[in-house]
């Protein structure tokens, strides 16, 4: 069921009891958290975070917690599967859950009180109506019951057999009608509003809601741009609304606002990776936009970088400098420079619109440096850091007064983004990515530089997005842009499994995508083990010996 | 030289920080052993140099011997109850900060006699806490007056589950969040289980 | 209580015990029936009139006083002359530490055999020109942590006590929150198991 009134029944639902937040491990539901957790101290509701990656780590944490615990908020995990088939609860346990993982699991939208839903009914999501997947047995026995006994025993008799034919008909052909309404729902995986809008907005309600809640919000929604998890109009519609809000929390602000000068700037941004942070040559090179629009794993695309900047008149010993170090004049010159020289090389909508928070008179981040940070701290951190650390370096992380953290993470952040260069121009030059009919693949070796760090859920996704791009950009096929791409990384070396993820290809404008339930499929299929406990089931764990049959089979099931 | 054993029994003290070394049972009977001597030796030599400078008014020869053996003497004597007093004086500390049961590893390191003695101020500190006011109050919380009444805190170790004293139970994991009262906090942030998150 | 620390020298003192432990040079004024065994280099069974020894500060102290006197003490060669040239010329160039670990405890005692009060006064001399150094490195502790290796124990006693004074008011100007902490001893503890466990 859909909580109808946040107030009332979520929060003032819970005041005075303890809850048991259960967390997902990205961006979205960090903030998210951090939202909700300043909500819950201001109604003194005790809570404990536990981190959640994958359904194993959500039943453990359960299973863990159920005798202590009687209120569960899950925050990005839960929606998509039927908590109360998989936890198999006890009836007064009751689950919150919000979760931007789409489609959600019918069963819990049609649940009657244990689970609740946060987030609000959406209208295109085509949710089969209650009728058509749910049916009560033993309540259509007894109307057929109740009829007969209206007639006399001896036709019943000769009817039975009549009705029971009827009736199996009947109900063939509304389980039919069932799975496929089912599967409609089910075929595409995508991410709808962020959570962590979501809870802002919900604190808006509440009245409680600051600059620093609605930056939060606003990491959440740049997230989701970066990794394309929903479209542009998305983006610049959910944008638009926390504009609105920025503007209106600016004339609000109080007293401490003024001592440490806390700003919300809404600002155009480029598409260069971290370029506030670094020199401007490594973020021309290294940004997604830039090196996929200019080809810049080629000599040619090199040489046009050096080009580029010498249109802009910025002196190459500039360019190589830290971007703060460079000359006042060329960096206030260099957005709309690189701007009027867009057309020329093929940058156009370099720039997007986007949100800077300034505190005090050095502190200045955009909402995405912020997120690259975040994503370094999550996914690219040593081996022996325990998810649970990393997570709450990364809570640490978007505490205003920790910069070390940032800068930190901002460091290794560069380093990621060299390091998905890298991959993609080693992947490109040795033809590593191969055409296999419906779709292409690419497979990242155990020896290859860094595959640790691309076995994680978001550097994944934008290695996938960086290949698949770079290889249409590249390719003389035609139909190139029509493919999906599958990449596969090692995962767990010694159990000798790899994580695959499955990506749509480039010519979709949506980010829906279909390989949850193609993974699924080909895995029952060839009747092998596979893990896909993972909340986006567009990634999913073999071993790597069944690859090249998973393969097979696969290009098979979407020929 | 006299008093040199006594001394690295101070030695081995200042050389550990905060800490305790183990109780040096074997060098504290030496510097007894050695008092005892110095002893004998100096009631010996103080009846010759009484008698004699009775009988001729001057000074014995033996009288510089017997204020250097006396010396050494209160020397080893001075060593000795510093060792044991600063010993009990980081011990008296240890029951503010672990709380009244000590880590295994630090309990090995101490005598029986101190044992029984940290024992003994154990019982009678928390005997005068619990006499303060009506139901008592724990000193040895921080003083500070609280800025709110709910904290929120991170857990460092694996401690296992932990009741509030309202009957609720937490499973309390390594770097697990938890928001819980100040109170019920407090002490396992003084005993390192939780670290306290502004 | 007097803190176990104290500058003033207390029966208990740690510190003070072991500064009286310093080895001080004099000169015996009378023979000493069987004290051979003080002077290591001799075999003889007493100590002659007019022996020159490094003995333990604690015994010359107890031997120079009194209506009889059984020794001389001398000044240690860091209180004499040269030494006392060095200190004047520049105090906060010295590594304190080499001369001697109680330069000051020591200092306060010497002094007393001094009757001209050189010592008196180099004592105050290089207290004053060195506090603001150690001053200035209380204050900014991560410019060399290095330097503070060379102060003498009393000098490094007030620098931790600045220091972490400091950096109180740090987290204090900060976060105006000052968050609760774990005893000082129980991380210690911990921090040294942890060694501990790495070394096995």
């Amino acid at each position: 069921m859909f909580v109808e009134d946040f107030k009332t029944d979520f929060y003032e639902f819970l005041a005075g009891k303890r809850v048991f937040l259960m967390v997902h491990y990205d961006i979205d539901s960090i903030c998210a958290c951090k939202i909700l957790q300043s909500l819950l101290k201001y109604r003194n509701i005790l809570y404990t975070v536990a981190v959640i990656q994958r359904l194993e780590d959500l039943k453990r944490a359960y299973v863990e917690n159920c005798e202590d615990v009687q209120y569960f908020i899950l925050l990005n995990c839960g929606g998509t599967i039927d908590i109360v088939e998989e936890l198999e609860p006890e009836e007064e346990k009751v689950f919150f859950i919000l979760d931007s993982h789409r489609p959600i699991d019918v069963c819990n939208i049609y649940s009657t009180d244990q689970v609740r839903l946060l987030t609000r009914p959406e209208e295109d999501a085509l949710v089969p109506e209650f009728n058509d997947i749910f049916r009560d047995q033993s309540e259509s026995e007894n109307e057929s019951d109740s009829d007969s006994d209206n007639e006399g025993r001896a036709s019943k008799r000769r009817r039975l057999g009549e009705e029971a034919i009827l009736k199996r008909r009947e109900n063939r052909l509304w389980e039919e009608n069932r799975n496929k309404l089912l599967f409609e729902y089910s075929q595409f995986t995508y991410y709808a509003r962020a959570s962590a809008i979501f809870m802002f907005e919900y604190a808006w309600k509440l009245n409680k809601e600051d600059k620093d809640l609605l930056w939060l919000a606003i990491i959440a929604l740049t997230e989701q741009l970066i990794f394309g998890k929903i479209e542009h109009t998305q983006y610049i519609l959910e944008m638009e609304a926390l504009r609105a809000h920025c503007t209106r929390l600016q004339h609000k602000s109080n007293d401490t606002d003024v001592l440490t000068s806390l700003k919300i700037l809404f600002e155009k941004d480029l598409r260069l990776t971290l370029y506030r942070h670094w020199t401007v040559e490594h973020s021309l090179k290294y940004s997604m936009f830039t090196a996929i629009r200019m080809k810049l794993w080629t000599l040619k695309g090199d040489k046009k970088i050096h080009e580029l900047l010498a249109d802009m008149g910025l002196p190459l010993a500039q360019s190589r400098q830290h971007f703060k170090s460079m000359d006042l004049q060329l960096r206030k010159e260099f957005h709309s420079s690189l701007e009027k020289l867009s057309e020329k090389y093929g940058l156009q909508d370099i720039e997007f619109t986007s949100f800077i928070l300034q505190y005090g008179y050095q502190h200045k981040y955009c909402a995405s440096d912020i997120v690259f940070a975040l994503i370094a701290i999550l996914e690219a951190s040593p081996r022996d850091k325990k998810p649970e650390e990393l997570f709450n370096l990364a809570l640490d992380c978007l505490s205003r007064n920790k910069k070390e953290i940032i800068d930190n993470a901002i460091e290794k952040a560069k380093i990621v983004a060299k390091s998905l260069f890298k991959t993609v121009q080693n992947a490109l030059d040795m033809k590593q990515i191969i055409n296999a009919g419906p779709f292409v693949y690419y497979i990242v070796q155990e020896g290859c530089l860094d595959w640790y760090m691309f076995s994680h859920q978001h550097i994944l996704l934008l290695l996938s997005q960086f290949v698949l791009k770079a290889y249409v950009s590249m390719s003389r096929n035609k139909k190139a842009s029509t493919l999906p791409l599958i990449i596969s990384v090692p995962k767990n070396i010694e159990n000798g499994t790899c994580i695959l993820i499955g990506i749509p290809p480039v010519c979709e404008t949506s980010p829906r995508n279909f390989f949850g339930k193609a993974f699924e499929q080909a895995a029952e299929k060839m009747n092998c083990e596979a893990n896909c406990d993972y909340f986006d089931t567009s990634y999913i764990e073999i071993y790597s010996k069944d690859r090249t049959r998973f393969f097979d089979a696969l290009a098979a099931l979407l020929n | 030289m006299f008093a040199e054993k006594a001394c690295s029994l101070i030695k081995e003290l200042s050389r550990c920080e905060e800490g305790l070394p183990p109780y040096n049972i074997e060098l504290v009977k030496e510097v007894c052993t050695e008092i005892k001597q110095l002893h004998e030796q100096n009631k010996e030599d103080g009846a010759i140099v009484a008698n004699e400078s009775e009988i001729a008014g001057n000074v014995n020869p033996l009288y510089p011997t017997l204020r250097i053996g006396s010396a050494a003497v209160k020397r080893n004597i001075r060593c000795l109850l510093a060792y044991h007093y600063n010993r009990l004086r980081t011990l008296r500390t240890m029951r503010w900060q672990f709380g009244s049961i000590l880590p295994p590893d630090i309990k090995t390191n101490l005598s029986s006699d101190e044992i029984d003695w940290f024992s003994k101020y154990s019982s009678c500190l928390g005997k005068y806490m619990r006499s303060i006011g009506e139901d008592g109050l724990n000193l040895c919380l921080d003083l500070r007056p609280p800025k709110s009444l709910y904290i929120e805190v991170k857990c460092l170790i694996d401690y296992g589950k932990f009741e509030l004293s309202d009957g609720t139970v937490l499973l309390l994991k390594k770097d697990s969040r938890h928001y819980l009262p100040r109170s019920e906090c407090e002490e396992l942030i003084t005993q390192g289980v939780f670290h306290h998150i502004v | 209580m007097l803190p176990s620390s104290s500058y003033q020298p207390n029966y208990f003192s740690i510190e003070d015990i072991l500064a009286t432990q310093e080895r001080t040079p004099c000169k015996f004024l009378q023979d000493v029936p069987r004290m051979g065994k003080l002077n290591p280099s001799a075999e003889e069974k007493d100590l002659k009139v007019g022996t020159e020894l490094e003995l333990p500060l604690w015994l010359v102290l107890d031997g120079a006083a009194g209506r009889q006197l059984i020794l001389a003490p001398e000044l240690p060669k860091i209180y004499r002359e040269a030494y006392r040239e060095i200190l004047k010329a520049d105090a906060t160039a010295i590594d304190l530490h080499k001369f001697n670990l109680y330069f000051y405890e020591l200092g306060s005692y010497i002094k007393h055999f001094d009757r001209r009060g050189d010592v008196h006064n180099i004592l105050l001399h290089t207290f004053t020109t060195r506090f603001r150094l150690i001053m200035d490195l209380a204050n900014n502790a991560d410019s060399d942590p290095t330097i503070q290796n060379k102060l003498d124990t009393l000098e490094r006693r007030l620098f931790k006590d600045g220091h972490n004074a400091r950096m109180k008011l740090n987290t204090w100007l900060l976060e105006s929150g000052i968050p609760l902490k774990a005893a000082s001893m129980v991380d210690n503890h911990r921090k040294r198991k942890r060694v501990n466990e790495e070394l096995v």
